[in-house]
């Protein structure tokens, strides 16, 4: 019997949905941030890992975006020594204690909303959303408030008997998704949205000078 | 006649934007999600291989080392009873990101008074 190895390409179809609405980027420009700390995510879902996958994908879009952000395992151990361990408790902290604690001038709030995968009869789709909140240590004003979502498709390709086994492989591989991919493109999506995303930091060499596209 | 099917999924950088023009990440925030999903001894050496090999690497390069790299690199010296190991990358995460300066300086001198401490 022969054995044919037949490579069905997944039709991955990625899936982009930012908030479109206008933010008033008045209290950032005022308050631009250098640095940004960032805390551990809510979760209002019931995957929970999620949080903490979500924490080892965020420093490479906000370095790249031009920020300092402070190291996040480091970060997660002091706040914990400090019995801040979930967003409830950190958001009723005052803002400016993370500037005396990490000399932070802005923290980065995040909600996860979706962290789901859904097995349809010959497709899967993997949803991350994301919602995020820029608070300046300073004033505790909102600098930047961003919603981000994104779904990948997958579906086996060629249809037919071939397309029900790969709908059966991707569902015995369900314990591996792999969810990061997603979270990261979630983050860099959000930061770097036309007009509605985060003005670049000071090692960026556009730093002060990309106002005009968020006015 | 048997088939089998083998899925190929697209690679994470298609997906997730990994190409980086500010820094030499390495294999930074694998070794962050290593300690995340393994807290054995075991996953903890294999995230610090990570992050010694992304700072060799950046530094041979000539490219800068990310933020947050040097402090965590300290930190897992530390937490391996090496601080003046620690110390000393600390010092360099806060020379090279000023920003950093008060964090690490408040870790040293945590780990200063640890030290003298009988």
């Amino acid at each position: 019997m022969t054995l044919r190895l037949l490579v069905a390409t997944t039709v991955l179809l990625l899936t982009g949905c930012a908030t479109t609405s206008k933010w008033d980027y008045t209290s950032f420009f005022a308050n631009h941030p250098r640095s940004i700390l960032i805390v551990p995510a809510g979760n209002t879902t019931t995957a929970v890992d999620a949080p903490e996958i979500w924490s080892t994908t965020v420093t490479m879009p906000l370095a790249e975006r031009g920020y300092y952000v402070f190291p996040v395992y480091l970060t997660a151990d002091l706040l914990r020594d400090l019995g801040l361990t979930n967003e409830a408790l950190l958001e009723q902290l005052a803002p400016s204690r993370f500037k005396d604690i990490f000399g932070a001038d802005a923290v980065l709030f995040v909600t996860i909303r979706d962290w789901s995968t859904k097995y349809l009869v010959l497709a899967s789709n993997v949803t991350v959303r994301i919602s995020y909140r820029l608070v300046d240590t300073r004033t505790s004003l909102v600098l930047w408030r961003g919603e981000q979502n994104v779904i990948q498709q997958s579906g086996g390709g060629g249809g037919g008997i071939a397309g029900l086994i790969a709908a059966a492989v991707s569902a015995l591989v369900t314990t591996a998704v792999d969810y990061r991919p997603l979270a990261r493109q979630a983050n860099t999506i959000v930061v770097g949205a036309e007009k509605r995303g985060l003005p670049v930091g000071p090692y960026h060499p556009d730093y002060q000078k990309d106002y005009a596209k968020y006015k | 006649m048997t088939r089998w099917v083998v899925l190929t999924a697209v690679a994470a950088c298609a997906l997730g934007g990994c190409a980086s023009q500010l820094y030499g990440w390495g294999q930074y925030e694998d070794s962050l999600y290593t300690r995340v999903t393994d807290a054995s001894a075991e996953g903890r050496q294999k995230a610090f291989g990570m992050l010694e090999q992304t700072i060799q690497r950046a530094e041979q390069a000539g490219q800068r080392v990310p933020p947050g790299v040097y402090g965590d690199y300290g930190y897992l010296l530390y937490q391996s009873n090496r601080p003046d190991d620690a110390v000393r990358y600390f010092r360099k995460e806060a020379e090279l990101y000023p920003e950093a300066k008060p964090l690490m300086d408040s870790v040293i001198s945590r780990i200063d008074q640890k030290r003298t401490k009988p």
